[in-house]
């Protein structure tokens, strides 16, 4: 317990709002208004986690998004969320939280022995130590680690909330509700411009929350909350609170999440947690602010140091003070108004040290005035205590140590401005000696940076800049920026003169807190040879993490620099990438998750095929039936031969609803389709529908369909369901690109048809009864390849195809998506008798190999017509896209492999796709690898198991015997090589 | 169109039941309707006909209608550019002002039946802005996107025809029967929090 604690007075908290939340199961209370930190600090809490590696003691170090240190996990169960920075979270009635990285207890923690083996855990331990034998590493170490480090638990039951991603554009971006930023957006709304204004805090005003400034004579908060309320009020301002904006990215797009309900136990019914938005901006400003940098000495981590910035916002936003006796450290003037503001809170002040000789006598001088010691040219060597500050030792500018009680030290090594969204797209800030620190470089297009990110460290120079690039950058879109009188505010002193490192004290000075990397392993990656900032940060991990090193990274190079004895702008510095701060999962998802992951595509069938009970199964985007059980069938094979036999039998009836289709009219037609396809298409007659067969460019074979001629100028084409949308595109392109002056028209009408394939010796008699009386069907008026305009079920619009996939007398039967299910349910009536039986995708897999037709297994982008014994196709009478590539010699060699059938010799085994062709007798090995297997089926017909495969030779193979090796699921089967039309060869039975 | 003798099912048939859904606001911020009857068709202008093909559409639409994203025309019929050269004709109700429209155009551009493969809906309200900015891309903006533009956009993984109908504002989005599902989803989930009224 430290004496931290609650001020009597002040803050911009409500203290007529009690808050109750528990902390590692202590009840405590806070004030509406308070982060969870600064609750903490006001229950004298000091010590709130342990450090990452060394499992050292932790306080609070910051009052923002920046904090390495005090990361708890926040609520329970289902929510529970780790590594949330408690300097951000809003307290929130029946808050629980949770400290990490402790056991058996945050005070007394056994790993803490790691501390003093910390001379051995030093950069690259894990490099040099985990290495030998190799085969411990995935059984033994890396669990062991993991459970030594590891930076909480996150919930392992599903997130029960909600996220959203929005758009929103605007004219002008404004990043950060600072003075600048609020000064920007002001101008810039003021002229009309469309703004978006964002913050990160709840409250807007940034800086000014946290400090005494006056503006126009009245305190700076106030004069935050006035400008926040002008904007809300206009029309044109969208207002974006909680709301982090985490990266830009090209184009003037930015990436940013609002913590829409994170400030509640529980979002509201029907609200998101977080919404992820993509702003479309056509101007950035970017009014981040800058970061205080801690001062590297032994033991700067102790609980009750804290950042100066931090220490003022403590006292001046929360009304809580991390400590009753406080001393200053400090190597710029900004740190002195610490001690300003904590004395007039009634704060007792022990010391202030400050690194420089030379510092301005008028800065301490009321402190001076007071009593309290003033050390200059002096350092702080070495913080005493351990759980929480007791003491300080200091070095004056004799070099005499003295020793300082204080139970709370406030540091400041200057501000590092935040330039991390200048870097996203590649910007390097440069290295500005004056402000000891780097500063914008190259920008984002359409990006300017205004206040302390750019340099501006005083109040008037922030307010200005704001107000200039606010004009400017409205006037640049063509607004007309009416003059306004700049607020009032001082130019308080600011200058600093860096301090990267104390030497000489006993015990560990951290430069990363949250990575346990100090000093002393910034100066072993310089011995041990990574001397690149890019080689620093891998091998000691500094600057990783949840804050990416936002208070260490400036402070690391430049102990490197000093190390490598060259100046901070010649180490350089590595690059930021997005995101700013961590950024949920769930809200880069959004409502894209579980089964709303993508869009699921269903059939015009659906609804028929689920009242038939379908199995489903996601095809691509589609949802497919795949078999349809039927009481007393035990597994898929059972449903799907029993459909097998139906279809070869009597009558099948499935679903080809999801076969590309494409409308293709105009005068040109038939030239386009004999360019596109290898088969020629203008010799087609009205009425008749072709299968065809499309090659790339290269001259391998893209996709094949059937193409049926409805009149002169108008055809409808059938693709791959796998290449629907692809075959559109290309046809798009070829038109587009190739042949402009074709007079073509394409519209892709898949979603407008259901597409109901008939098949069976019984398919026309089934057909017959739902077809309308005046069309007849009959095998002499609707020959094999018949394609016409039809009705059906007393008027209904339908296309009548007479192909077959399954080797049966069968036609497809295409009818406006609307009816689908219900003709589809019409068909089955009409077939009752006649032993209809619906079928899926399976028994159309297991036809198609009985049937010896080629599918995606066969079509896969390596194989030509000739392999696939589609040659004869190819015509020699025309062009068309692949005929010259489709003749180059390794695509002529008759040891291409070609396609076959395979049959085991013992007709009881099984044979797996996926097996290669092996020579009886040889090897299995690469060399000896003839081809392999595309597609198997257990066959109901032969009752056997078939398959399909690519052999070296082809169709010269067959008849000879080979091995099927399967090294994955070690089976070695012998079988024979023959046609791969198992099922009519002849093809009687499509004809009849 | 065709004479139904059978039961046509809309795409969200069984989903967009009429009543109100999502956060009890009292006043829902969004109004959304499937529009279930109507036929639709593609007009593609032959080779350099499409001067001939806006002047036929104009007249049928009872206004101009341009070779350009715009949507024209009236309670019942509406034009709607979808590309250079390319409409999309949606009439309301049973349809059959489109078999006029198809024999004037016979010979001059393709027309192609799409009102089976189509869903569409009507979503207006307060918050309706608010609601579809959580899916489409584009700055609906009363400043920008103004009643009779039109565009192709996306929303949910899924391409999407949007039109301001009316300032109210009215939009009218038309997208693919297949993904009507998922869609529907999609635009329930946002809308959610502004409270839904499905009419």
């Amino acid at each position: 317990m430290s004496s931290a604690g609650r001020l009597p007075t002040g803050g911009l908290i409500d203290r007529a709002r009690p808050i109750q939340f528990r902390f590692d199961g202590r009840s405590m209370s806070g004030f509406a208004g308070d982060t969870l930190a600064s609750a903490l600090i006001g229950n004298g809490v000091g010590l709130v986690g342990r450090s990452f590696k060394y499992h050292r003691p932790r306080g609070i170090l910051s009052a923002g998004s920046e904090e390495p240190n005090a990361l708890a996990e926040l609520r329970s169960g289902a929510r529970r969320e780790p590594n949330t920075r408690a300097t951000t979270v809003e307290l929130f009635d029946g808050l629980e939280a949770q400290s990490q990285n402790r056991w058996p207890s945050l005070g007394f923690d056994i790993l803490a022995l790691n501390g003093l083996a910390g001379g051995f855990l030093s950069a690259g331990f894990y490099y040099k130590t985990f290495m030998w034998p190799a085969a411990f590493w995935e059984k033994v170490y890396e669990p062991l680690i993991r459970r030594a480090a590891g930076l909480g638990r996150s919930a392992s039951a599903e997130d029960p909330d909600h996220y959203d991603k929005a758009h929103a554009h605007c004219d002008i971006l404004v990043i950060g509700a600072g003075p600048a930023g609020l000064m920007a957006a002001l101008t810039a709304a003021r002229s009309g411009a469309r703004v978006i204004l964002a913050d990160e805090d709840s409250l807007p005003g940034g800086r000014l929350n946290g400090e005494r400034h006056e503006i126009d004579g009245r305190a700076g908060s106030k004069w935050a909350a006035t400008a926040t309320a002008e904007l809300a009020a206009m029309p044109n301002v969208r207002l974006m609170r909680r709301t982090t904006i985490f990266g830009v990215y090209d184009g003037g797009t930015y990436g940013a999440v609002e913590r829409v309900n994170d400030h509640v136990a529980v979002p509201p019914p029907f609200q998101p947690r977080q919404r992820m938005w993509r702003i479309y901006a056509r101007r950035a400003i970017l009014a981040a602010g800058a970061l205080e940098r801690p001062l590297v000495f032994a033991n700067n981590d102790r609980p009750g140091i804290m950042l100066a910035g931090a220490v003022r916002s403590y006292i001046n936003r929360f009304g809580v003070t991390p400590g009753q006796r406080l001393a200053v450290f400090t190597c710029s003037d900004n740190g002195w108004r610490a001690a300003a503001d904590a004395a007039a809170a009634g704060v007792s002040i022990e010391a202030v040290i400050d690194s420089r000789s030379d510092v301005a006598p008028a800065l301490g001088a009321d402190l001076v005035a007071r009593g309290i010691r003033i050390f200059r040219g002096a350092q702080v060597i070495r913080a005493l205590g351990s759980r929480a500050l007791q003491a300080i030792e200091v070095r004056d500018h004799t070099g005499r140590v003295s020793s300082i009680l204080c139970d709370a030290l406030a540091m400041s090594g200057g501000w590092s401005p935040v330039t991390h969204l200048t870097s996203h797209l590649g910007g390097r800030p440069v290295w500005s000696e004056a402000h000891a620190a780097f500063v914008p470089g190259t920008l984002p297009p359409g990006m300017s940076v205004v206040g302390a990110a750019n340099g501006a460290m005083t109040l008037a120079r922030a307010l200005a800049s704001g107000r200039d690039a606010g004009a400017r950058t409205a006037s640049d879109l063509d607004r007309t920026v009416s003059d306004a009188p700049l607020p009032k505010a001082d130019d308080e002193p600011a200058s600093v003169r860096a301090l990267w490192h104390v030497s000489g004290g006993r015990g560990p000075a951290f430069v990363d807190f949250q990575n346990d990397v100090t000093a002393k392993d910034v100066g072993l990656a310089n011995r041990e040879g990574y001397r690149s900032v890019e080689l620093l940060k891998r091998y000691t991990t500094l600057g990783m993490a949840t804050d990416q090193g936002k208070t260490s990274n400036v402070n690391a190079l430049a102990i490197l620099a000093s190390e490598r004895a060259q100046p901070v702008a010649a180490v350089g510095t590595t690059l930021n990438r997005p995101p700013y701060t961590p950024v949920a999962i769930g809200a880069l998802a959004g409502h894209h998750r579980g089964k709303d992951f993508r869009a699921t595509r269903l059939s015009p069938l659906h609804e028929w095929a689920r009242e038939q009970g379908a199995a489903f199964i996601e095809s691509g985007a589609w949802l497919r039936a795949s078999w349809f059980p039927r009481p007393g069938e035990n597994d898929w094979l059972e449903s799907a031969s029993r459909e097998v036999r139906a279809v070869r039998s009597a009558v099948g009836l499935t679903d080809v609803s999801t076969l590309g289709k494409i409308d293709i009219q105009g005068p040109d037609a038939a030239t386009l389709l004999d360019r596109v396809y290898c088969n020629t298409f203008s010799t087609l007659q009205v009425g008749r529908a072709r299968y065809g067969v499309m090659l790339r460019e290269d001259g391998f074979v893209m996709d094949d369909g059937t193409t049926s001629r409805l009149a002169a100028d108008h055809f409808v084409m059938t693709t791959t369901t796998a290449n629907a949308v692809g075959i559109m595109r290309h046809l798009e392109f070829c038109h587009q690109g190739l042949w402009p002056d074709l007079d073509v028209q394409m519209a892709s009408v898949s979603e407008q048809w259901a597409q109901l394939a008939i098949a069976g010796p019984k398919s026309r008699e089934t057909l017959t009864r739902i077809v309308d009386r005046q069309h007849d069907i009959s095998d002499a008026a609707f020959p094999y390849l018949t394609a016409r305009e039809i009705t059906v079920l007393g008027g209904t619009r339908a296309r009548l195809f007479r192909i077959s996939y399954s080797g049966e007398l069968a036609y497809e039967l295409a009818v406006p998506a609307g009816v689908g299910s219900a003709v589809a349910s019409a068909i089955m009536e009409a077939g009752k008798d006649l032993g209809i039986q619906p079928y899926g995708l399976e028994a159309m897999g297991i036809m198609r190999i009985e049937k010896g037709h080629v599918a995606g297994n066969e079509i896969n982008g390596q194989t030509t017509a000739r392999d696939l014994g589609l040659g004869k196709m190819m015509s020699r009478k025309k062009d068309y896209i692949g005929r010259v590539l489709a003749e180059r010699p390794a695509l002529v060699t008759p040891d291409r492999w070609g396609l076959v059938g395979l049959k085991p010799v013992d007709w009881t085994s099984r044979i797996r796709a996926g097996a290669h062709l092996i020579p009886i007798g040889a090897a299995a090995t690469t060399a000896n690898d003839l081809g392999y297997v595309t597609s198997v089926a257990f066959s109901p017909t032969f009752e056997r198991w078939i398959g399909l495969g690519l052999i070296s030779g082809g169709a010269s193979k067959h008849g000879t015997r080979i091995r099927l090796v399967d090294l994955l699921r070690g089976t070695d089967v012998e079988a024979e090589v023959c046609d791969p039309v198992f099922y009519d060869p002849k093809g009687e039975r499509l004809h009849g | 169109m065709a004479d139904r003798t059978i039961l046509n099912r809309s795409a969200l048939a069984g989903l967009a039941k009429p009543g109100v859904i999502g956060a009890p606001t009292g006043n829902p911020g969004v109004r959304i309707r499937e529009i279930t009857e109507f036929a639709a068709i593609t007009v593609i202008a032959r080779r350099g006909r499409a001067a001939e093909v806006v002047e036929i559409l104009s007249r049928h639409a009872g206004s101009p209608v341009a070779d350009a994203a715009k949507r024209a025309g009236n309670a019942s019929l509406s034009i709607t550019g979808t590309a250079p050269g390319q409409w999309l004709v949606v009439a309301r109700g049973a349809g059959n002002e489109l078999d006029n429209m198809r024999a004037d155009l016979n010979g001059i551009a393709a027309v192609t039946d799409q009102g089976d493969g189509r869903l569409i809906i009507e979503v207006c309200g307060a918050r309706a802005r608010d609601a579809l900015a959580k899916g489409i891309a584009i700055d609906l903006d009363a400043s920008v996107f103004k009643a009779g533009d039109a565009a192709q956009t996306s929303a949910a993984h899924t391409g999407l025809q949007i039109a301001l109908i009316d300032e109210a504002p009215t939009f009218e989005m038309i997208s693919a029967r297949s993904t009507a599902e998922s869609f529907w989803s999609w635009l329930v989930a946002s809308a959610a929090e502004y409270g839904i009224e499905v009419v």
